[in-house]
């Protein structure tokens, strides 16, 4: 799993992923949303582009992090989410509280 | 892949240590067999992917506690209207005592947890597949049986 992050005004970090986020990559993705919400970006954009699978670890992350956000007043928001992972959050309903976009500049202007 | 059974247009089975350091193994063989057996792009698929993930964890996971090692088996096998997946390990029974083959329904497992950050991979495999049954065998084989159906393209 590659994670990169691209800094925003206004708090919003971007942080894109490559690879599964799944069981091997959870915890260090987690740890990811931890640290830039204590360094003040508290508005998360995660890019699910380049992530083909997500399993249940991988949406304890994305849990953790949305968690993390709201404490700190701001909220995590996916964008460009692959058929799997649309498959694994409408089964479990999480695409009711973990906002999905198609594309990172329409979660860009959503905060605004 | 190997040589498809009688009825099955393909199957492929793979033996490992059950430790979940092999996830991305389990996983990477999943997805193979899928784009082999060119059904990676129909409807039903990424459910059956879904499902195998969360079972496959468990098994790697749980199978062996308590210094305990040994091996898994996963089993995939194609049908013209279905895609199925057999695991199989030698470790702790997940309940006790069915002798007999159980569906995994609500009497098995936490219904989806919230927002709490884990306990929902049986939850999400058994609302991604048609069947999911789990049987305890006499020889203390763990068998858990998985079936999706599979739409047309």
């Amino acid at each position: 799993m590659n994670i990169s992050t691209v800094e925003h005004q206004n708090d919003i970090a971007v942080i894109s992923l490559a690879g599964r986020l799944d069981l091997a990559s959870a915890a260090a993705v987690k740890s990811r949303f931890s640290d830039e919400v204590q360094r003040g970006r508290r508005r998360l954009i995660v890019d699910l582009g380049e992530v083909p699978m997500i399993d249940s670890s991988g949406l304890g992350a994305l849990i953790g992090g949305l968690k993390a956000t709201r404490l700190a007043s701001g909220d995590l928001r996916l964008a460009r989410a692959q058929t799997q992972a649309q498959t694994i959050l409408r089964l479990t309903m999480l695409d009711r509280v973990l906002l999905t976009y198609d594309t990172v500049e329409e979660a860009l202007a959503a905060y605004d | 892949m190997t040589e498809p059974e009688s009825g099955a247009l393909a199957t492929r089975s793979i033996r490992l240590p059950a430790q979940p350091e092999r996830y991305p193994e389990l996983v990477d063989a999943v997805e193979a067999f899928g784009r082999a057996s060119g059904i990676d792009q129909r409807p039903g698929w990424h459910e059956f992917l879904t499902a195998i993930a969360e079972i496959g964890a468990n098994v790697l996971t749980y199978a062996y506690e308590g210094g305990e090692h040994g091996d898994m088996e996963m089993g995939l096998r194609l049908y013209p209207d279905r895609v199925q997946a057999t695991f199989r390990d030698w470790g702790a029974p997940f309940v006790e005592p069915p002798a007999a083959a159980v569906a995994v329904d609500d009497d098995l497992f936490d219904p989806l947890p919230g927002l709490a950050e884990g306990g929902r991979g049986l939850a999400i495999a058994r609302l991604a597949l048609d069947s999911l049954t789990y049987e305890r065998q006499a020889d203390r084989t763990n068998v858990w049986q998985l079936v999706k159906r599979l739409s047309p393209d």
